[in-house]
């Protein structure tokens, strides 16, 4: 039971993670990354390279993937934002689609096709926490989610860039004419969502293995958590991550693994038919 | 009182020299299926005008309505599952299964549009997606009923009583025959006044509503309509192939369908045929790039969407424009537009 | 000319539209407090006020874009106060915007076209075929959409973009919008904004004919010749209340009026309420 919980939990941090840098990415500009998923996939493939291909010890090919992820950011704005910005907003979702795919194959003809492997720090020993037995993975993800959290939210909240990203996230042209640099924090912002999805994907690879499409369906399934949540909210994508982890994990142990996968989505049509502005959010609306 | 009557542009051909090219088209197309190198190319020419069916469907919603729809493929899998269950179970004809399945389809729509159209943006674009996936789910997951993701073999080619549609001919001009009909009717509806709500609620949902229309029932309109479209075509594809399974149907799919519309230009009847012909044959064309293809089809979707926002066919009209009043532009492109809108204002 | 169609007559003693005890708030902000107000049949009532003082709320209350949080609005004796803008629209209320909200990418000809349809009967299916009454009802509405362009003098762009329009005629597209629906109640949102002195001419002309054509009239401006020229009644707000109703001479020298204005702007707001020396 208890390992069920922490699964849950483990796989739900992971949908939290992918679904903030979605969601931040949202707020700030109004575009919908459909590559965010994708960009977990290039990061565990990026700490692949450095530790098995430059043979760097793991903690610095993780950092070197971190850093990549980065770099990976900018070129990704430029790429698939910037020059959709004053386009209607349908351009920028098939901008990043089209990027997302052009990653996965890319992916194929550089790595191969063939499901590769990214070991994490921990080995395969469960460790004991009282009566329950839990993969030391898994705690290892809700641990960083935890402190990432954290992190950002005192970042948000604290720092002169977090407050400019929230401002902007608020009301871009306001912004604007107060004198921040919107677009200087628009890349810094999906420069910071790059890197929680690299972190996602750093977190997750070792749980399972390293293929072109492994981000695909998590990025759909974050996609839905920031729904559940109430698009928008922050806290709403954290709570709409965990409580799809868990319900995920539990369908699957009570009901069946073939149905897993059918939850998420079955989940966010109740949530549509119930309760359209998710459990924290607001619609957008057209304003008069 | 018809407003005042405008002067051709320069260039503009007569209305007689219009038909005529309209009548060799036809003839053209006629005789194209033996003309075409190989069955395998008659082949995609099929798949390419079922394509298109799929794709006027879903310019009702996207480009008229202006509405988000990510899970086109939906619709098409509901058709074509609809229709083949029909037809291997319960011996159905394929004249009655092939509407069967675009009213189930245009059912779901119905359904399912209510709750998913009050969303907007992202909202809306994460909702058709769910649409998809979960009907992608679903058609997996019940195998006795679907057959699993093994998915349903043997499906009847499509037959109206003693007359079969067999071969790769024979079904060209059938698909071109729906295809010709669909697009009639989304240009009736183009110019209808259903069309004109449809494009008043893209403009302006404030507008629309205080101009007496109900946008709630509009997108609804439009959304079931792209449904029974979509199922249609979905249907005459299971027949025409005649096995189907539950991943022909992902989100990729839908995706093809929006950059099919997106390519060919939104909101245009030519756009849509026109997009989902050159999607289709886009990998042949690409083929000597062998593994990496998809690469460069993708690269090519993004410098599209970049560069050519209103499809080829919208580049073409402004090129057009260009084209026949290489002087004073505003005027002339003032025009220019308002012959071509002519389409739409009889 | 669009003329009014016949519509029933309630006798309530000659009130078209009636407000009781409306309020609006937008969190903590309240942007309409317990407002009454009453308006005749064939009358051009003017509502003015200092910024903020909520006309354009009371404008989209009206309208029904926004749902007030208290008090009823009443249309000809039938409560309307939960109505969806489309259904006031059928009763015979419609508007224009502060910002132009024109179908751009549709022709000006379209644009009207829209406003006559939610006149029109036919359904799906008979538009669908072409069923003999659908093609009519289209033909009388593009002659009465037509007219309508006529009567705001622009019938000669029927086939132009409404987006590529100037300002002042992209206004005159709305109010042709409007009036293709044929209302009962036109509300004006600051129909002059951004006119030259002669196109404010013209819109006082056109207002007046439209209320001559047995239509009421509520217009929100700002400007104060336009307003004292042709209303029939002036309704002065501030803070989401009503502070002064009257004739353009009884608002003119109303002293809250006058402190309402001076308050935020000493001399122009002067200036600008008594206008030039008679």
């Amino acid at each position: 039971m208890e390992q069920l919980i922490v699964s849950g939990l483990a796989m739900g941090s992971i949908y939290a993670l992918v679904a903030l840098g979605f969601l931040l990415i949202a707020n700030a500009t109004g575009a919908i990354n459909f590559a965010q998923g994708d960009m977990l996939m290039v990061a565990a493939y990026f700490a692949i390279t450095a530790s098995a291909y430059l043979s760097l010890p793991l903690a610095l090919a993780y950092l070197a993937a971190l850093l990549g992820m980065v770099v990976f950011g900018l070129v990704f704005q430029v790429v698939a934002y910037r020059p959709l910005r004053d386009k209607p907003v349908f351009t920028t979702i098939i901008s990043t689609l089209a990027v997302g795919i052009f990653l996965r194959h890319a992916v194929q003809l550089i790595w191969g096709v063939m499901p590769l492997g990214l070991p994490g720090f921990f080995g395969n020993q469960p460790l004991q926490l009282g009566d329950a037995v839990i993969a030391p993975q898994n705690a290892f993800i809700i641990a960083v989610t935890l402190v990432l959290i954290l992190v950002l939210h005192l970042f948000l909240s604290r720092s002169a860039l977090g407050r400019m990203m929230r401002a902007v996230a608020q009301d871009a042209e306001t912004a604007r004419l107060m004198g921040i640099p919107v677009d200087r924090v628009v890349v810094a912002t999906f420069v910071l969502s790059s890197l929680l999805a690299g972190v996602a994907g750093l977190l997750v690879a070792p749980l399972f293995t390293v293929s072109a499409d492994m981000g695909v369906l998590v990025g759909i399934k974050a996609f839905i958590a920031a729904v559940i949540g109430g698009f928008g909210s922050i806290p709403g994508a954290i709570i709409g991550g965990l409580l799809l982890g868990l319900v995920e994990i539990f369908a699957g142990a009570y009901i069946s693994s073939a149905w897993k996968d059918a939850v998420a989505f079955v989940i966010l049509i109740v949530i549509l038919f119930v309760i359209p502005r998710g459990i924290m959010g607001q619609p957008i609306s057209e304003k008069v | 009182m018809s407003g005042r009557e405008l002067e051709p542009p320069r260039g503009k051909p007569r209305r007689s020299i219009a038909w005529l090219a309209a009548g060799g088209g036809l003839v053209l197309l006629l005789l194209l299926p033996l003309e075409v190198p190989s069955r395998y190319w008659l082949h995609l020419l099929n798949v390419a005008g079922i394509y298109a069916i799929a794709v006027l469907g879903l310019n009702l919603i996207v480009g008229y309505a202006g509405q988000i729809s990510l899970g086109h493929a939906a619709f098409f899998a509901v058709g074509g599952y609809t229709s083949a269950l029909l037809a291997l179970n319960l011996g159905v004809a394929f004249a009655l299964s092939f509407p069967a399945g675009g009213l189930v389809a245009g059912l779901l729509g119905l359904i399912v549009g209510g709750p998913t159209l009050r969303l907007r943006g992202p909202y809306l674009a994460l909702a058709t997606i769910g649409l998809g996936e979960v009907t992608r789910l679903t058609l997996i997951n019940l195998p006795g009923l679907t057959g699993g993701a093994q998915g349903l073999k043997n499906i009847p080619s499509p037959a109206f009583g003693p007359i079969e549609i067999a071969t790769e001919q024979a079904s060209y001009y059938f698909i071109m025959l729906l295809l010709a009909l669909a697009a009639l009717l989304t240009l009736v509806l183009e110019r209808s006044k259903i069309g004109r709500r449809f494009m008043a609620v893209r403009e302006s949902e404030v507008a629309a509503d205080c101009a007496g229309i109900d946008p709630a029932r509009a997108k609804l309109l439009a959304f079931s309509l792209s449904a029974i479209f979509g199922g249609l075509a979905g249907a005459v594809y299971a027949h025409f192939i005649g096995y189907i399974s539950p991943d022909t149907y992902g989100t990729e799919l839908s995706i093809l369908f929006l950059t099919m519309l997106i390519l060919g230009g939104i909101a245009t009847v030519p756009g849509a045929i026109l997009g989902a012909f050159v999607v289709t044959f886009l990998p042949e064309w690409l083929r000597f790039l062998h593994g990496s293809y998809m690469m460069f089809f993708a690269v090519g979707v993004l410098l599209l969407v970049i560069f050519l926002p209103s499809g080829v066919v919208g580049a073409a009209r402004r090129l057009w424009t260009r084209w026949a009043y290489s002087g004073d532009q505003t005027e002339a492109e003032r025009e220019a537009r308002a012959w071509w809108s002519r389409l739409t204002t009889p | 000319m669009v003329e009014p169609t016949d519509h029933t007559l309630a006798a309530t003693g000659g009130e078209l539209l009636s407000i009781r005890g409306l309020s609006k708030q937008f969190g903590g902000l309240t942007a309409l407090d317990g407002l009454d107000l009453a308006v005749r049949r064939e009358e051009i009532r003017a509502i003015i006020g200092p910024n903020g003082s909520g006309k354009s709320t009371l404008i989209n209350v009206i309208s029904g874009v926004y749902t007030p949080t208290a008090g009823e609005v009443v249309l000809d004796g039938a409560p309307i106060t939960a109505l969806p803008p489309h259904e006031r629209t059928r009763r015979g209320i419609a508007r224009t915007f502060q910002t132009i909200r024109l179908f751009k990418a549709l022709t000006v000809l379209q644009n009207v076209l829209i406003g006559r349809d939610c006149r029109t009967r036919a359904g799906l299916l008979r538009t669908i075929v072409r069923s003999p009454l659908a093609r009519q009802e289209e033909r009388q509405a593009r002659e009465q959409a037509l007219a309508a362009l006529q009567f705001v003098g622009l019938a000669d762009k029927a086939t132009w973009e409404a987006g590529k329009l100037a300002h002042g005629q992209q206004r005159l597209v709305e109010i042709a919008r409007a009036l293709a629906t044929d209302p009962r109640l036109l509300l004006l949102d600051e129909p002059a904004a951004g006119l030259h002195p002669v196109e404010v001419q013209e819109l006082m002309a056109l207002i007046r004919t439209v209320r001559d054509q047995g239509r009421a009239v509520v217009l929100v401006e700002h400007n104060m010749r336009l307003v004292m020229d042709i209303s029939d009644r002036i309704t002065v707000l501030d803070f989401g209340k009503v502070i002064a109703e009257g004739t353009a001479g009884t608002v003119r020298g109303d002293p809250r009026v006058i402190e309402a204005y001076l308050g935020r702007g000493a001399a122009a707001a002067a200036a600008h309420l008594l206008g030039p020396p008679a």
